[in-house]
């Protein structure tokens, strides 16, 4: 089997679903020609020619709502925003239609669209390069959020996300690009929507997290080995809709909670899964749910940015605090 | 017949003038066609006929004002149905008060003034004093029946922990709440005065248990409250005793213990049955008698913590070998502490027995809310007179004690008669 | 050869059939046969006697938020009678004429300005697309049809209709930019009548026609007197035409009038004057092919009497009918959310339906 980086896994993922079905098209600003800033669509244009991965002018309102068009008049379109910054201009299609095109019409039209940005910081980059943004999408009634942190799931949920009837939102955690390789099979794989992912079982902590987090996660649960504190790790994997299920099973199992989310602290994902386990876990709560996010504030730029991405040290700290309550 | 009201136009309206009428009473109308021009603060707007038909009313005449919602005129449209009702509930208010421009849907307008802004008044809020502890704890508090407002919290702030909660459980040797009553609280003071003992040698200071507090509560509770009478007397049990001589090996093969207890319950639940004011509660807040239909028959039992009264319920619904199997079963369930709570609740009469301390009488205290209690002697031979010779015989000594308030000696007496009367001659007892 | 000689910066107009009812320029005269242009004619009539009478239902109470096109009946059908059935139309809000005759049924248009998103759920084969409330959007919608069209080889034009107001926004420039760039089969008809809600077209642009702002995309541009219908069907065809053969997208500006308000909550009067109205109201694109029509033989005072009960019966019965639909079906608000509902969604949804059977409001 082989063994292959997150952009690869995407980068096959587009490739055979595109050699299987004749209706995707895939573009975006540099997508085309080059590949993609980051190399993840390179080797495309080459394969399926012109019609089908195309560079667009710069124009992102362009390029969700054209999407819109394609996915009505025949095309599985896989539109890609260049980072996450600037999914703002696209924003207004993503939000005012593509979302809501099946309701306003009351099922005559389904919009399988995917549309596709890097996310995150940590990479030391310029402003606007490094944004979380979950919230603003998740929100969205009618759209579907993904988040993969492997190479094996970025390839089985791009593939559900380019299968799925609903416009979803396919996010690329870019710090891990490239970062760590894994088994990725040959054959196309499905990993549901809606379905998280139990990393690692454990009995005294649920931790939530997602994208480039679950490793820091995992750094930080290595740090207190001989703590004896037993972590249960999920990768949420899906920010909406949710996998209720498997997270409030856990908190009853564990009774302690705790998100770790990149994003702005104040109505971000982590005060959606606090609630969720707030309504349905309650009763079975030792301490009170916590998290450890980014700050109230805008991503800074390289010399500012080590205070704000949270560092394994952080988190582990936060894990003796939670289970210490 | 179709009533016309002057309806909300979206303009800033909410009353109009009339301008002038294009038709008057007896016309012809049709559809679409402008019936009468409205002049209101924005614009004059002119009204068109939403059918066709012969105006009937109109209401209101050039140079009045009409109010949204009221009739402009009444058109005889040949139909016998009201107009077409639009089933949106949400309009009414709207039209109702006035409405403002737009452009797109409808805002409500309204004149009424709210009351003015208390920005600058400080308010603080008051921090509650409440027990600090997590859901866990408090369900953990609950489940050994610990009160949790009684526990001292090691916590930060005071906060109660699980381990506080535990160290309070275990020091008391029960862990379960030994509630035999089903009433709440007792509106009377069960505090005593303060003790203090000017010591003249030495003292053992022994804490008494959870359970000694709650039979602290009760007998207090029952001797303040109800005017205990007690009749005594004793029955000759010859006959009983022989029965249960010849049925007890029988019983025995079942795996049943069978004990006078069984019998002298049989008789109790016949004698409730007859007498079933006995059976009852006396609701004093609302002058009345609470009777009940249902027969759970407390039995105390002597547990090495302390006394405990858990009940056969339904005991009116059981033959004499099952209740000797469930007497048997619910008083090891209560001397191993395994007996729930619900056992111990709702209880409608109680028997005690005084013969396991081989004692003969007593004046056993009732369990309040009930309004009796039937105490049993040890049974031993006497010498007795039976048509005028002294005989020994088997004789069960019995301590009736009664709630004077609802029940007058007569009464008692004539309870105790019944039971002296079955017990006597088992054959009713077993026949009814 | 049309583009080049109305070359909106040589300040040029395309007009047939004037105002007074008369052809100025015959051999622009696309002759269409009688059935042709009583089909136009017919919608037309139709289209202006349900919007007059939608203003009447919404001053009875009736009827809701509802945009008036009085005024531009041939800047829709004109445009309209020029394509080809497999042709799209991606519409903003003020459409009428142009969905009916491209085949959207009156039932439907009244019921989602009644307030049920089931006006919009059209009949497969018709190729509109709902009423679009985010100005300029639409455009880049039609271009991604235009983009499927073209690459699927489907010979399908996509037409986007837009207000003057609309071409200010820049998803109006986004979306024609992006079509040419890739010479998708777009059309985008500019319906300029003159206002966008209280701001005049003078205010919305520098530029002195909307026609030129094609130059921009390096595509034609044209504008067409749009009360005209034959220089809509002439300018919509040629430019369908263009679209359609690969050479990319055309511009055209139909020069109408809102004779009516901008919706039924809105007041003119307030910033427009009355002579301006009065001015426009004898160019009314009615008037003039009415006039034609007789002229040519095709039709009759009479026939136009009769057509005018028919359409004022047929649009009663059909509101009275929308009218008794009532309020939505619950579960419509959840299910269309997505194709399968979520668990939330099932969740929300039992439990407020627990709330409403235990008798809550």
């Amino acid at each position: 089997m082989a063994v292959i980086t997150l952009l690869e896994a995407i980068n096959q993922a587009l490739d055979q679903k595109m050699a299987e079905d004749p209706r995707i098209v895939v573009y975006g600003e540099d997508t085309g020609f080059e590949g993609g800033v980051f190399r993840v669509t390179a080797g495309l244009q080459k394969k399926y020619g012109v019609d089908r991965v195309f560079d667009t002018p710069i124009a992102e309102a362009a390029i969700t709502g054209s999407a819109i068009g394609m996915a009505i008049n025949g095309l599985i379109p896989i539109a890609e925003i260049q980072f996450d910054g600037f999914v703002f201009p696209g924003y207004t299609e993503i939000v005012t239609h593509m979302a809501r095109y099946r309701n306003r019409s009351r099922g005559r039209h389904g919009l399988p669209i995917v549309v596709r940005f890097p996310v995150g910081g940590g990479i030391r980059a310029l402003e606007h390069h490094s944004e979380s943004i979950e919230t603003l999408l998740g929100h969205i009634p009618g759209l579907k959020v993904v988040i993969p942190s492997t190479p094996y799931d970025a390839k089985g949920l791009l593939v559900s996300a380019i299968e799925d009837p609903d416009p979803v939102i396919f996010m690329e955690p870019k710090r891990i690009y490239r970062s760590g390789k894994q088994e990725v099979p040959e054959e196309l794989y499905r990993i549901p929507i809606g379905k998280a992912k139990v990393v690692k079982e454990g009995t005294d902590i649920t931790i939530v997290a997602w994208g480039a987090f679950v490793r820091e996660v995992e750094k930080a649960i290595k740090l207190i080995e001989n703590e004896n504190i037993s972590v249960e790790l999920i990768d949420l994997r899906t920010i909406n809709p949710i996998d209720e299920d498997t997270i409030i099973n856990s908190v009853k199992k564990t009774g302690r909670f705790l998100v770790v989310q990149e994003a702005v602290k104040t109505y971000g994902p982590g005060a959606e899964l606090i609630s969720l386990v707030n309504e349905k876990a309650f009763l079975y709560l030792e301490a009170a749910p916590a998290r450890v996010t980014g700050f109230d504030i805008t991503v800074p730029l390289a010399k500012g940015e080590h205070y704000h991405f949270i560092s394994p040290e952080r988190i582990a700290a936060e894990i003796k605090k939670v289970v210490k309550f | 017949m179709y009533d016309f009201k002057f309806a909300d136009i979206g303009e800033g309206i909410h009353e109009g003038k009339i301008l002038k009428w294009f038709f008057k009473l007896g016309d012809k109308v049709k559809e679409g066609e402008t019936l009468v021009v409205v002049e209101t603060d924005k614009v004059n707007a002119e009204l068109p006929s939403p059918v066709d038909g012969i105006i009937t009313k109109i209401g209101a005449q050039v140079g009045e004002t009409i109010h949204v919602g009221e009739t402009v005129v009444v058109i005889n449209d040949g139909g016998d149905a009201p107009k077409v009702e639009v089933k949106e509930e949400k309009k009414s208010p709207i039209s109702e008060s006035k409405s403002a421009p737009g452009v797109i849907g409808e805002i409500e307008v309204s004149e009424t003034v709210m009351a003015s802004s208390n920005e600058n008044e400080t308010k603080t809020i008051e921090t509650a004093s409440k027990v600090l502890a997590t859901p866990v704890a408090r369900q953990l508090a609950k489940d050994l029946g610990v009160d949790i407002l009684k526990v001292k919290g090691s916590g930060e702030n005071g906060r109660v922990m699980k381990e506080d909660i535990q160290k309070m459980a275990s020091s008391s040797p029960s862990s379960q709440t030994p509630v035999n009553q089903s009433t709440p609280a007792p509106q009377v003071q069960v505090q005593a005065p303060k003790v203090t003992v000017t010591a003249t040698g030495d003292v053992e200071y022994v804490p008494i248990t959870k359970l000694r507090k709650a039979i602290v509560r009760s007998m207090t509770l029952a001797k303040q409250i109800i005017p205990h009478t007690v009749l005594m007397d004793e029955v000759i049990v010859d006959k009983l005793v022989v029965l249960r001589d010849q049925v007890k090996t029988q019983a025995a093969a079942q795996d049943i213990k069978l004990t006078y207890m069984a019998f002298i319950m049989k008789a109790a639940v016949l004698a409730l049955k007859k007498y079933p004011m006995f059976n009852a509660s006396f609701d004093q807040e609302n002058d009345r008698m609470i009777v009940k239909k249902y027969i759970n028959l407390g039995m105390a039992v002597d547990t090495p913590d302390g006394l405990i009264v858990p009940n056969i319920k339904n005991a009116d619904q059981k033959s004499i070998l099952e209740l000797a199997k469930e007497i048997r079963q619910v008083a090891d369930d209560t001397i191993a502490r395994k007996v729930q709570l619900s056992q111990l609740q709702n209880t409608t009469f109680s028997i005690t027995n005084f013969g396991a301390a081989d004692v003969a009488y007593g004046t056993p205290i009732i369990n309040h809310p009930e309004v009796g209690i039937l105490g049993i002697g040890k049974i031993s031979q006497k010498p007795v007179v039976m048509n005028g010779e002294i005989k020994i015989a088997y004789v069960l000594p019995l301590s009736l004690a009664v709630d004077h308030r609802v029940i007058d000696g007569a009464d008692a007496g004539r309870f105790l008669s019944t039971i002296k009367a079955l017990l006597n001659d088992p054959m009713m007892l077993l026949l009814s | 050869m049309l583009f080049k000689n109305y070359d909106p910066l040589k300040k040029k107009q395309l007009s047939i059939l004037d105002w007074k009812g008369n052809i100025v320029t015959p051999e622009l005269d696309p002759k269409l046969s009688k059935e042709e242009l009583l089909k136009m004619y017919k919608t037309m009539a139709l289209g202006r006697v349900a919007d007059i009478k939608a203003l009447q239902y919404q001053r009875q109470g009736r009827m809701l938020t509802y945009p008036p096109n009085r005024g531009q009946e041939a800047a829709q059908v004109g445009a309209m009678a020029a394509l080809e059935k497999q042709d799209w139309l991606v519409p903003a809000f003020r459409e009428l004429n142009a969905m009916l005759y491209k085949g959207v049924k009156l039932e439907q248009i009244y019921l989602y300005w009644f307030g049920n998103e089931w006006g919009n759920h059209f009949d497969e084969d018709v190729r509109v697309l709902p009423v679009n409330v985010i100005i300029g959007s639409q455009v880049n919608h039609a271009a991604g049809i235009a983009y499927a069209s073209k690459i699927l080889k489907k010979n399908e034009v996509a037409v986007a209709t837009i207000g003057d107001g609309g071409t200010s926004h820049g998803e109006f420039y986004e979306g024609l930019n992006f079509a040419a760039a890739f010479d998708a089969p777009l059309v985008v008809v500019i319906q300029n009548n003159q206002w966008a809600i209280s701001t005049p077209r003078s205010k919305a642009t520098k530029a002195e026609t909307l026609a030129q702002k094609a130059v921009a995309f390096g595509i034609p541009g044209i504008q067409v007197d749009g009360n005209d219908i034959l220089a809509m069907y002439v300018a919509t065809k040629e430019a369908a035409e263009h679209a359609r053969s690969g050479k990319g997208p055309v511009l055209i500006e139909a020069v109408t009038y809102r004779l009516g308000a901008h919706t039924t909550s809105d007041d003119p009067t307030i910033y427009r004057k009355d002579e301006e109205v009065k001015e426009w109201e004898l160019k009314d694109p009615m008037i003039r092919f009415k006039k034609y029509l007789i002229d040519k033989g095709f039709w009759s005072e009479e026939e136009d009497v009769k057509l005018d009960e028919e359409n004022n019966h047929y649009v009663g019965e059909t509101f009275k009918k929308v009218e008794a639909t009532g309020l939505a079906v619950l579960e419509d608000i959840f299910k269309y959310t997505y194709k399968e509902m979520t668990p939330q969604l099932l969740e929300q949804l039992a439990e407020y339906k627990k709330y409403l059977e235990e008798g809550g409001k």
